[in-house]
């Protein structure tokens, strides 16, 4: 537990965005695998199972608040406009704090996506894991991982040139 | 490939996760076409820089109330359990000592036995075995050793 729990809480913390949400989920995590622990196949790396518990946590506890958003925040609706709406959260004071704490537009950037987009992205552009990698921790086919990581990149685009037009005017130009 | 073919397949192209063919003509497509040549700039930019963001560190004693947690969860649920085994365990004791009562009192004789007296000792044993000897007539009186020097 001692070797895995930072790497483990680094993820936690990109998808939660809050310390205090990164630790709950850890804890979670671990007390799942504590419990399925006859569960875990010792041929496959600690790390891979733990983020498998890790993500289905997270989105788990995302469904029972009611926090998973059905529809796409960057669906368009029949007349070409987004209908990604969150400006107000980064008026918040827990997106301010964030907002200072964190690699800011970016995590912010990863909070305005559903969880399921988010943990993708998460997995292969901070984790740096294959397609194949990430379909076995979110236990769906690497189709649909492929789509959640399009399409919650083109969500982040979106939301950088709306809310950080200047920081990344060379990357969203 | 033309560019809605190519835009679709930029994430993949950018994660390698396209077959070498499918590479190649994305890549031609790119020297070609300077609007997917942008987008391609910013999947990799974007790329760099979530890959390049801050480890974030737990707070101070976190391993600690990690480990308590784990600890605390798995509590309650192996004390019923160890309390249940120790109840059952209870019942088939307390059974089996009933069974073996009932079955001592069958065996058991009708008139009981003459109590042995706690307080017998090997004197009584030896004074017991002395009267006995006194009563039985073909038992041999000690013989006391015989001197013939006097023939």
């Amino acid at each position: 537990m001692r070797d895995s729990y930072r790497q483990v809480y680094a993820l936690a913390m990109r998808l939660t965005g809050q310390p205090s949400d990164a630790e709950d989920l850890v804890q979670e995590a671990y007390i799942r695998a504590f419990r399925f622990f006859h569960r875990y196949d010792p041929s496959l790396p600690f790390h891979s199972w733990m983020y498998r518990i890790l993500t289905n946590v997270h989105i788990d506890q995302n469904r029972r608040k009611g926090k998973i958003r059905a529809s796409s925040l960057d669906s368009s609706g029949a007349d070409g406009q987004s209908a990604w709406e969150v400006a107000d959260e980064t008026s918040s004071p827990e997106m301010v704090i964030l907002h200072d704490q964190l690699d800011d537009a970016l995590q912010l950037g990863l909070m305005a996506m559903s969880p399921e987009f988010r943990t993708a992205v998460v997995l292969a552009d901070v984790e740096g894991l294959a397609y194949e990698e990430i379909a076995e921790i979110m236990k769906t086919s690497i189709g649909t991982v492929r789509s959640r990581i399009h399409r919650g990149r083109r969500q982040m685009r979106k939301f950088l040139q709306r809310e950080f037009p200047e920081r990344f005017a060379e990357v969203t130009a | 490939m033309n560019c809605r073919i190519v835009i679709s397949k930029l994430s993949e192209y950018v994660d390698q996760e396209l077959g070498g063919r499918e590479m190649l003509l994305v890549r031609d497509h790119l020297h070609q076409c300077p609007q997917c040549a942008k987008e391609h700039a910013f999947l990799v930019g974007l790329k760099q820089r979530m890959g390049s963001m801050k480890l974030e560190e737990p707070t101070l004693g976190f391993e600690a109330r990690l480990r308590d947690a784990v600890y605390a969860s798995a509590a309650p649920k192996s004390a019923p359990k160890a309390a249940g085994l120790s109840l059952r365990a209870a019942v088939v004791t307390a059974v089996a000592a009933a069974s073996l009562s009932l079955l001592a009192l069958k065996l058991m004789p009708s008139t009981p036995a003459e109590p042995v007296s706690a307080s017998s000792t090997t004197a009584d044993w030896v004074t017991d075995q002395t009267s006995e000897t006194a009563r039985d007539p073909f038992v041999g009186i000690s013989v006391a050793p015989v001197s013939h020097s006097g023939r």
